[in-house]
């Protein structure tokens, strides 16, 4: 993400921006649709109005430089996380005898899990490191490379996130199939 | 370099800390969710167990009070039907010459004895454990044909391979099956076809009857829920399916069970 910053001169964090705006009206939309009680379809559209609102207020008002929104996505995957949260609750509420490991909507939300957990670390220290190598004084091809390895993590996360849902999908096809022959 | 090197390390380490926790999360959902799916599997196992337990002894209820309505029926009024026809064979042989009217009455009372020693055999347990299931439905079905004003026709293999416990069972749900037909059905003919293979016995008993709404629960009485429970009773299933006239019965009973 630095490196097209400086390399191309033109910084790609709208792109970033307006893909964690999306990212949290697909996700909201599809644990509302997912959440059966009515406390948490309205704790859904709670955290999706707070992060619109963040996004609008960001955008418009607070925002005077171009580096990556390290609140903006703190904000999407604390967001991320409770909803994960209400599910995985209300799945232990409600057990069924359909085991959870042929549930594709346990593994998907598991996957968000494992990304928005895992980066969030991430997330929530990209912006600090970005503006620690900025100063000429201290940017250098070195730590920006350091600072690329950082967001390679991330993009391991988003490989095994992917990865979680990719199995449980050929897991749950195969089971289905050996059951019906 | 050093320190920004180092503070990304505690990041990363911490990232990993993190995915520790989600992957330890969904472990702990999993096995949470199994030992509980096992748990409600055990519980309804034990509901179901203390139901078939339940509906067991229901059913020797019944069989006890059948049992002993067949032997009041054999010793009770069985001899005093006797008796009866005794004194019309004794006022008969009195008169100067036989009348008609108490020939008439002495065969109705001989056939009468007939039907009540035929009824109270099939509701006497230890005549009935002595044959098997189609012995049994053999000799109903004659019973039956016998008042020529039904007819039963039966298709069956020569024995079926189930314990004498479980025969009694059955043909206490087809014997119930037939009874709705003439009973309730106003039936002529009553046709009862037993199939058997190697996992399950199938039996159909159809009439010409006038038929009910199988659909509506509110039609079905104490025969119908006797039928259903003795047949859960033994794991097996039953189906009724009348479309207007005529009715259905489709009982399904696995040999395993």
């Amino acid at each position: 993400m630095v490196g097209t910053l400086f390399k191309w001169g033109k910084p790609n964090i709208d792109f970033y921006d307006m893909f964690s705006l999306i990212t949290s009206l697909c996700f909201a939309a599809y644990f509302y649709s997912l959440l059966l009680s009515p406390w948490m379809k309205k704790t859904v559209i709670t955290i999706y109005t707070l992060q619109t609102l963040y996004f609008i207020i960001y955008h418009w008002i607070i925002r005077n430089e171009s580096v990556f929104d390290s609140m903006g996505n703190v904000i999407l995957s604390t967001g991320m996380v409770i909803m994960v949260f209400m599910f995985l609750y209300q799945i232990l509420t409600n057990i069924t005898e359909e085991s959870l490991s042929a549930n594709f909507d346990f593994w998907f939300v598991s996957a968000q899990l494992v990304y928005f957990l895992g980066s969030f670390i991430i997330f929530l220290t990209f912006s600090y490191f970005t503006r620690k190598i900025l100063p000429v004084e201290l940017y250098s091809n070195e730590n920006r490379d350091v600072l690329t390895k950082l967001w390679g993590v991330h993009n391991v996360l988003l490989f095994l996130s992917s990865l979680l849902t990719l199995g449980s999908v050929a897991w749950i096809t195969f089971r289905k199939k050996s059951s019906l022959l | 370099m050093d320190n920004l090197s180092q503070e990304i390390i505690i990041v990363v380490i911490g990232a990993a800390f993190f995915l520790l926790v989600a992957v330890g999360i969904i472990i702990l959902l999993l096995i949470y969710q199994k030992k509980q799916l096992q748990y409600i599997l055990e519980k309804q196992e034990l509901k179901n167990q203390f139901q078939r337990e339940l509906l067991k002894t229901r059913i020797e209820a019944q069989e006890e009070t059948l049992n002993h309505v067949g032997r009041e029926l054999h010793d009770n009024v069985g001899q005093l039907m006797s008796s009866s026809k005794l004194l019309v064979n004794v006022a008969n042989r009195e008169l100067p010459a036989p009348l008609e009217t108490l020939q008439l009455a002495d065969e109705t009372i001989c056939k009468a004895i007939q039907e009540l020693r035929a009824l109270s055999k099939s509701l006497n347990k230890e005549w009935l454990e002595k044959f098997n299931f189609i012995d049994n439905l053999i000799a109903e079905a004659n019973r039956i044909n016998a008042s020529k004003e039904f007819v039963m026709t039966l298709v069956h293999p020569d024995e079926v391979n189930m314990g004498r416990e479980k025969q009694l069972i059955l043909f206490r749900v087809v014997q119930e099956a037939f009874q709705n037909s003439i009973k309730h059905g106003k039936a002529q003919h009553i046709k009862i076809e037993v199939k058997q293979n190697e996992t399950a016995i199938d039996i159909a008993v159809e009439d010409n009857g006038k038929g009910f709404d199988a659909t509506d629960t509110l039609l079905h009485g104490v025969g119908m829920t006797n039928i259903k429970n003795r047949a859960t009773m033994m794991g097996g299933t039953v189906k009724w399916k009348s479309g207007g006239a005529g009715t259905l019965v489709a009982i399904q009973i696995p040999l395993c069970a």
